[in-house]
């Protein structure tokens, strides 16, 4: 029983194992559009998640900007305090009712947009003594208060004329600075920027196929440029975005590439190559290219037979001994900037995400000085997400011509190989000069 | 294998022409595996577009484990299950006391001159769920426990509906090859 059981199985198993018939022409036309239409979906949904990750950033930096001001505030508050009362020591009393301001009325004058109309701010610090000797329980903390933030150019003339008190040592450098270039409304700023990039990877070690890989590559110099709008949400803090084109290259050495393939290639296929690199596998697109590894078996492989074809025997052109790996990105960063140091050469640290979207991806080797197309890396995500780290220097030219000097660390988050276990977590490095304009 | 690969990566890129060139590649295979979970061409062609959308939509999340005609399959097989269970939820109860028994065994066991056509014409003659328990156990290599959680019957019930469907399947292919033998003696 039991041996017939197995044997209707096993008809049956191996008598519609390799059976296949066609399905109807029109099955296709059904699943073609449904899996268009998802495509489009997952899009919108990358799009969506994307403008999730700026609000949500937005919404951040605006946080930490509110708690910043309060903090300016709050110090601000009391380190005038104390030095109005040593102030107070030394001088006349006079000084007292000359200037009474509620706390609260500084604070929120503040708060208020810096170019506020000096009528408003005269309200605030009357000249007439007779309406300020009226004001009852007013104190000095009051008047230190009031005197510390309205600091700025006019307001501290007005200031002087009332009460014929010298320049008021009292007035914070920064706040000044502040007042004056608040007062201007200088919160834009435009840059274009170039920098010389170098993309490697963190090897594993543990990935020994890799690291093999790895050492017959050598990651090239290349370049980014592009231009950044910020906008500066307080004394201190910015935030950055823009349009980069950033190009990497990875230079596949041991790869002795010829020409005139073309002529023995007999299978007519496009695909003759597949090179496994760090970034993926490259697939040559270049029916007349062959290529020989020199430098390692374990990387290439090819349909083309080595018995039925012998290069050295074919009238092959030699073209050069490596090939050259180019990636390049479209990338739109998300930066927040911290003023660390503002004196005549400002530091910041800058740190932001940037989605990369691939727009070119090429592999070629060289012809006569110029580019000469060899194939493809294969299994490229087209959109990838990458942190940056970096520090900036800026240099004022002049009043709104900045020179900018930015040596940046770039992380990426998820591998832009989509189906190979590609060589660790990929990072660039990259150094951004450029020019700046203030508005 | 890299050809594979390198179709698969089109199609991740949306490229159409390497969707539908691996559309082209396993629709005939795949066809043929939802033609023997189904009873009608309609049920077929239902599970292979839906089981094809499936495989565009997770085919992200092929990590080249294993082969990738046997990952297509497995999504076939999947989709033929939901629709099994889809479209028998209303005859899910355990009616196997109701189901006639078969003729007595058949002892016939000499298979020669089937042709897979045949075999497949007497799958799909099997009842919905014979026909499921059986293509799970025998062609799949499924256990009757895992079968029971896929098709919401007891194990009792998987067993029992194989038994019927070896005799039933045994009685048919008996048949086939009896008319076979008339026709080649004459």
């Amino acid at each position: 029983m039991d041996d017939k059981n197995a044997n209707i199985d096993l008809l049956f198993r191996n008598g519609l194992k390799d059976f296949e018939v066609l399905p109807p022409d029109d099955v296709w036309d059904k699943i073609s559009p449904a899996v268009r239409k998802q495509q489009r979906v997952y899009i919108i949904l990358r799009a969506a998640a994307m403008i999730a990750v700026l609000v949500t950033l937005g919404f951040l930096s605006s946080t930490w900007n509110n708690e910043i001001n309060d903090r300016l505030v709050n110090s601000a508050g009391n380190t005038e305090t104390n030095n109005q009362l040593s102030l107070s020591e030394n001088t006349e009393d006079a000084l007292l009712a000359d200037a009474i301001v509620s706390p609260s009325a500084a604070v929120n004058n503040y708060k208020e947009p810096y170019h506020a109309a000096s009528s408003e701010r005269k309200k605030m610090i009357s000249p007439d003594k007779t309406s300020i000797s009226e004001a009852p329980g007013k104190t000095l903390l009051e008047v230190s208060n009031d005197n510390t933030l309205l600091a700025g150019t006019d307001t501290k003339i007005l200031f002087q004329s009332v009460t014929g008190i010298p320049d008021n040592p009292v007035y914070p450098l920064t706040s000044f600075t502040e007042t004056k270039s608040a007062a201007k409304g200088e919160r834009w700023s435009v840059a274009a920027l170039v920098s010389p990039t170098y993309l490697s990877s963190f090897q594993s070690e543990t990935a020994g196929n890799l690291s093999q890989l790895a050492s017959v590559e050598q990651p090239v110099v290349s370049y980014a440029g592009g231009f950044a709008l910020s906008y500066k949400l307080n004394k201190r803090l910015s935030v950055q975005s823009g349009l980069y084109y950033s190009s990497y290259g990875n230079e596949l050495t041991g790869i002795t590439a010829y020409g005139g393939f073309q002529a023995y290639d007999m299978v007519k296929g496009n695909r003759n190559f597949e090179v496994s690199t760090t970034n993926g596998t490259v697939f040559t697109n270049n029916s007349d290219v062959y290529l020989v590894d020199e430098a390692s078996d374990a990387r290439m492989s090819s349909h083309i037979d080595k018995n039925a074809f012998d290069p050295s025997k074919a009238s092959l052109d030699y073209l050069d001994n490596s090939l050259r790996q180019n990636l390049s990105y479209l990338e739109v960063p998300v930066i927040l900037r911290y003023k660390l140091v503002d004196r005549s050469v400002d530091f910041n640290i800058i740190g932001g995400l940037s989605s990369n979207l691939l727009v070119n991806n090429s592999v070629y080797t060289n012809l006569d000085g110029s580019k000469y197309e060899v194939g493809t890396t294969g299994g490229l995500n087209t959109l990838t997400f990458s942190s940056s780290l970096g520090m900036g220097f800026e240099y004022s030219l002049s009043g709104n011509l900045s020179f900018s000097l930015e040596p940046t660390f770039r992380y990426f988050l998820n591998p832009y190989n989509n189906l190979e276990r590609t060589g660790g977590h990929p990072y660039s490095f990259g150094v951004f000069s450029g020019f700046s304009y203030r508005f | 294998m890299t050809d594979i690969k390198n179709i698969i990566s089109g199609c991740l890129k949306g490229n159409r022409r390497d969707q539908e060139l691996l559309y082209r590649r396993h629709a005939a295979r795949l066809y043929a595996v939802c033609l023997q979970y189904s009873g009608n061409d309609e049920e077929a062609r239902d599970i292979l577009q839906e089981g094809f959308i499936k495989v565009f939509e997770n085919l992200v999340n092929y990590k080249h484990e294993g082969s990738f005609e046997g990952w297509v399959r497995r999504i076939m097989v999947n989709t033929a299950l939901e629709k099994y269970r889809s479209r028998n939820h209303l005859r899910m109860v355990d009616d196997i006391d109701k189901v006639p028994e078969p003729d007595a065994e058949p002892d016939n066991e000499d298979y020669a001159g089937l042709q897979a056509v045949d075999l497949m014409t007497i799958i799909r003659e099997l009842p919905p769920k014979y026909r499921m328990v059986f293509n799970l156990f025998a062609i799949e290599g499924y256990s009757h426990k895992e079968i029971s959680k896929m098709m919401n019957i007891s194990e009792g019930t998987s067993k029992s509906n194989l038994s019927r469907a070896r005799i039933i399947l045994q009685r048919r292919v008996g048949i086939f090859t009896g008319i076979g033998k008339k026709l080649s003696n004459g």
